[in-house]
This record gives structure tokens, C-alpha cells and sequence, in this order.
């Protein structure tokens, strides 16, 4: 207290002082002095097993939301797509380019540095190819496990299908891939060129 | 740790290291640091609820449990708090769960918690029934008074830190604890010799 008592007060604090000083008992003290000794033989890190439980919990949590279709559909995942042939007028080529209005060159540079989205992978590798399917882009969404229809060009032409195959592993698309392949099998060795 | 009315917080031990500084030392494995800050606090802590309570058998327990607290929050000890209060806080707290579960509105004084039985000589008769009369006039102060005059003379803490601890402001704490030394100078007038 910043303040000094005034003599009366110091009489009973002087008052105080003189008065009994009980202690605690001897067993309390030894009881007490245990304990503390006790407390520093428990290891330290004891919060940690709690925390990484946590962590766990949360990293389960989110790939359990990634793994929402309404997440995948977002672009985030590619495990379970689907084949879905586009639009009529959009698997048209020639009108899909008319239609589309000319590009500058910047808007082309920009698009080329852009990372490819898994169905831009999809349609990005047929234009490149001197097939007819170049001219008839497939687009598809990822949307559950099951296989798509493979478009009638593809499924009769063993060389194409391979090459397909080849572009989808490279590309990571293992399912996509592998749904291919079940059509090799139906196809004589060689196919059609 | 400030001590304006020196009374009894340190029970001459010395005075170095810092009760914050034997405090860090036990939350880094030290179990000596702990006896030495044990030994500083246990008359004071002891006394501090051994007035408040109607029993020793009360005082005991929650001056155990009070200890244990510490000893179990080592790890969550920051060096920069400072420990008498933090330790007087802890008790407070066990004292108001004590209060709650048991009201002491009207509960006769045990007498054996102002113990004047220690030989006294016989020119210190008066001074006896001074130091009694006072005893048991702080045991009839208001629970708050009371606590104010026991942090300030047994815990040593200063205003602030009493408002701190009990929640209150330090106009607060120095209204309650002038009208608890006017209560017991106006009990104890013919004890000024």
C-alpha cells in the first residue's frame, strides 16, 4: 500500500503480528512435498498425444469434404469421372469455332500458361491428334465411378484407343484410362488404322 | 513480491530468489526451488484460510488442495505473472466453492481456530485478551473486509494486487479495508498501551 497506516492501524497490524501463528501439520507438508516430486517424474509432453489427436480428426474431416461431389465438381478431385459426350453443337467443331469470337494474342498466351482443368486435359489432347475425333471433341465430368460410353470412333480403333490410354495415364486419369481398356479387350490385336 | 506491512509472507526466509523465479525453476524439473517457494508461503497460505474457515479440518483441505493446484499447473506457469497473488487467487477461488457449498452465515466460531493456548507470561495478560478480542473480531468482519485485511497482512499483496485477485477496483479494496480497521480499532480501544 502506497499509502503509511495511521498509528491506530499499525497498533492492530502490530496486534496481529503477536498473535498465534498456526502452521500447517507436519503430514500436509510431507503429503504436499510428495506430490511436487511426483508431478516432475510425469512426463512432460502429455498434451501432445491429445493434439495430435486433434489433428488427426481434422485432416480426416477435410478429405472427407473434398471427397463431396459438390467439392469434386469444383475441380478439386479426379477420382470419379465420368465420359459424357458433349452437346451436339459443341462436339461440332467447325460452328464451335465460328461461334466462338476471335481470340488476341495475349487472351491465347494467357490461356496457354493457365493450368489445364481435367476436362480441358480431356478435350485438349483429341485436337492435337490428326484423327476424326480431333474434329469431334468429347467432353466429360467427373462424377461418379462408372465407366462412360466410349464414343464409336474410339471403341473400333485399337491403335486410337491405345494411344488415348497412353494420353489418360500420362495425364493421371487412371480410371478414365482403365475404363478404355476394358474396350481393348474386344478388339482384335492390331485394330483398325 | 512487495510486502508493505511486513507481517509474514516470507517467515524469515531469505528474500532471494524471486518467489517467480523458484516458481520457473520448479516448472523446469527443480524440486528444491518448489520446497524453498513451499516453505516461504505455507504459515502465510495456512493462516490466510484458517481465517476464514470454521474449522481447521476446511482450512487443511483446501490449503492441500490449494498447493496441488500449483503443483499439477506447473507447466502453465508463466514467468512473467507474478506468484503470490496467482497462489492467494487459487485459494480464493477454492474458498468461494467452499463458501458456496456451505454458507457461514450464522455458524458459531470454532474455537479452536483462535488457539491462544501457548503459555503466556503473566505480564502479558493484557496483551492476550488484546490479540484474542482482535482474533475474534476479524473472524465477525464481513467476508470481503476480512479477506482484504488477509491478503494485505498474510499474502503481502498491495492494493492492486488484491483488487486483482478479488475482482474488484483498488478504491474498492482500500474502502473495505479502512472500514475493517476502523471495526477492529473501535473493538480494541482500550488496547492502545
Amino acid at each position: 500500500m502506497s499509502e503509511r497506516p495511521d498509528p491506530g492501524d499499525e497498533r492492530i497490524l502490530d496486534l496481529y503480528r503477536r498473535a498465534p501463528r498456526p502452521e500447517p501439520p507436519q503430514r500436509l507438508d510431507t503429503a504436499i512435498r510428495a506430490a511436487a516430486r511426483a508431478e516432475l517424474r510425469r512426463p512432460r509432453r502429455q498434451w501432445l498425444l491429445p493434439a495430435l489427436a486433434t489433428a488427426a480428426v481434422l485432416v480426416l474431416a477435410v478429405n472427407l469434404l473434398l471427397e463431396l461431389p459438390g467439392v469434386q465438381d469444383k475441380g478439386a478431385g479426379r477420382a470419379r469421372t465420368r465420359y459424357e459426350p458433349a452437346a451436339p453443337e459443341a462436339q461440332a467443331l467447325p460452328s464451335a469455332v465460328k461461334a466462338s469470337p476471335p481470340r488476341s494474342e495475349t487472351g491465347r498466351q494467357r490461356e496457354a500458361t493457365r493450368p489445364l482443368s481435367v476436362p480441358e486435359v480431356f478435350e485438349v489432347a483429341p485436337r492435337a491428334s490428326p484423327t476424326p475425333l480431333a474434329r469431334e471433341p468429347t467432353r466429360y465430368r467427373m462424377e461418379d465411378g462408372e465407366c462412360p460410353p466410349v464414343p464409336p470412333e474410339l471403341a473400333a480403333d485399337r491403335a486410337l484407343l491405345e494411344r488415348r490410354v497412353a494420353e489418360l495415364l500420362e495425364a493421371g486419369l487412371r480410371h478414365e484410362a482403365e475404363c478404355l481398356l476394358l474396350q481393348l479387350d474386344g478388339l482384335p490385336p492390331g485394330g483398325e488404322e | 513480491m512487495p510486502n508493505p506491512i511486513p507481517v509474514s509472507t516470507a517467515e524469515g526466509t531469505p528474500r532471494e530468489p524471486a518467489d517467480e523465479d523458484l516458481m520457473a525453476l520448479y516448472a523446469a524439473g527443480d524440486a528444491d526451488a518448489f520446497d524453498t517457494l513451499y516453505e516461504r508461503f505455507r504459515g502465510p497460505l495456512f493462516r490466510y484460510l484458517l481465517r476464514h474457515c470454521e474449522s481447521d479440518g476446511a482450512a487443511e483441505e483446501l490449503f492441500q488442495e490449494t498447493w496441488l493446484r500449483v503443483v499439477r499447473a506447473r507447466q502453465g506457469w508463466r514467468p512473467q505473472a507474478a506468484f503470490a497473488p496467482w497462489l492467494f487467487r487459487i485459494a480464493r477461488n477454492l474458498l468461494a466453492d467452499h463458501w458456496r457449498q456451505r454458507p457461514p452465515a450464522s455458524e458459531p466460531i470454532d474455537e479452536s481456530v483462535v488457539d491462544l493456548s501457548f503459555p503466556w507470561p503473566e505480564a502479558w495478560t493484557l496483551l492476550r485478551d488484546c490479540v484474542e478480542r482482535l482474533l475474534k473480531l476479524l473472524s465477525g468482519l464481513a467476508r470481503e473486509q476480512r479477506d482484504a485485511f488477509l491478503l494485505q497482512t498474510e499474502g503481502g499483496l498491495t492494493l492492486e494486487q488484491i483488487a486483482e485477485v478479488t475482482g474488484t477496483g483498488r478504491e474498492t479494496v482500500k474502502s473495505r479495508l479502512r472500514y475493517a480497521l476502523r471495526r477492529l480499532r473501535a473493538g480494541l480501544e482500550d488496547c492502545d498501551e
